[in-house]
């Protein structure tokens, strides 16, 4: 492709909006931002191979954690930052970490197992894999029903049992990212020890 | 400055996987051509080992432009490499 003046500038303009765009919104800010079809599959080719360290580099946090379910809790925070900022693949590979941390290793019924669940399942549903979601979504509130007594775990609870409902039911419009991230940005609250 | 590249190089650079052989040498002339500052960028930071607040320095510009431009470099050298077209 050419790399005439007015096209490397344009290249670069485009390639920052994107960078600095959440996943989700990329493919739509670039549309309305570039008409040109070639342009726009090179940027986000682009911007996915500049990140391309950035998203392997996730599992790093598996590894300061280690293999202790006791430090969990700084991946399940870590992926809830992810979630808020919209990056929605990371949040999933580390709640993916999250996951296999503690699958086997705390009861079948430990809360923070559920929330394990719960947080993969916002992430899945934020990239809109509302059916790889859902068993998440279901799993999040088979554990975390029977347990939920302190206001923040009710809180987490309706949030499971909302997203179980809004993915069990396909017809109700879900694909607006602004309100998924608004009821993403909602669970980010929340002191750190009582989930 | 910019000869004898070699894979330790491409891996300093830039560590995603690698499809086909490189032509990292080939693709750098290129920026070179198109853009000699971002190019003296790379080879700063990568050829010669200088920091980014070094680079910033030497290039009298921010830290965060040098980020930024290199973020740019990487993108367009894994296009560069993985795309048959460019």
């Amino acid at each position: 492709m050419s790399e005439g003046p007015d096209a490397w500038a344009e290249l670069q303009t485009l390639f920052d909006l994107i960078d600095r765009t959440p996943e989700p919104e990329q493919q739509r800010v670039l549309d309305a931002a570039c008409t040109d079809a070639e342009m726009r599959a090179r940027v986000l080719r682009m911007v996915r191979g500049a990140n391309q360290d950035r998203d392997s580099s996730t599992g790093l946090a598996g590894r300061v954690v280690g293999g202790s379910t006791d430090n969990s809790d700084m991946l399940y925070f870590l992926a809830r930052a992810y979630l808020a900022t919209g990056r929605y693949r990371d949040a999933e590979t580390t709640a993916r970490e999250l996951l296999a941390l503690l699958t086997d290793k705390v009861s079948a019924q430990e809360r923070s197992l559920g929330t394990a669940h719960l947080v993969l399942a916002e992430a899945l549903a934020a990239q809109h894999r509302d059916g790889e979601a859902l068993p998440h979504a279901d799993a999040a509130v088979a554990i975390m029903s029977p347990s939920a007594f302190t206001p923040y775990a009710h809180e987490l609870n309706h949030e499971a049992l909302s997203l179980q409902s809004r993915l069990r039911a396909p017809t109700v419009p879900m694909g607006k990212s602004s309100v998924k991230a608004g009821y993403i940005l909602s669970r980010c609250r929340g002191p750190m020890n009582c989930r | 400055m910019r000869q004898g590249y070699n894979q330790g190089h491409v891996h300093a650079l830039w560590s995603g996987s690698i499809p086909r052989t490189l032509d990292l040498d080939e693709a750098l002339v290129k920026l070179n051509q198109v853009d000699p500052v971002k190019c003296r960028i790379v080879e700063l930071r990568f050829f010669l080992g200088f920091t980014a607040t070094e680079t910033a320095e030497l290039l009298s510009k921010s830290k965060a432009s040098i980020d930024r431009e290199l973020k740019f470099v990487r993108g367009w050298l894994y296009d560069q490499l993985h795309d048959p077209s460019s």
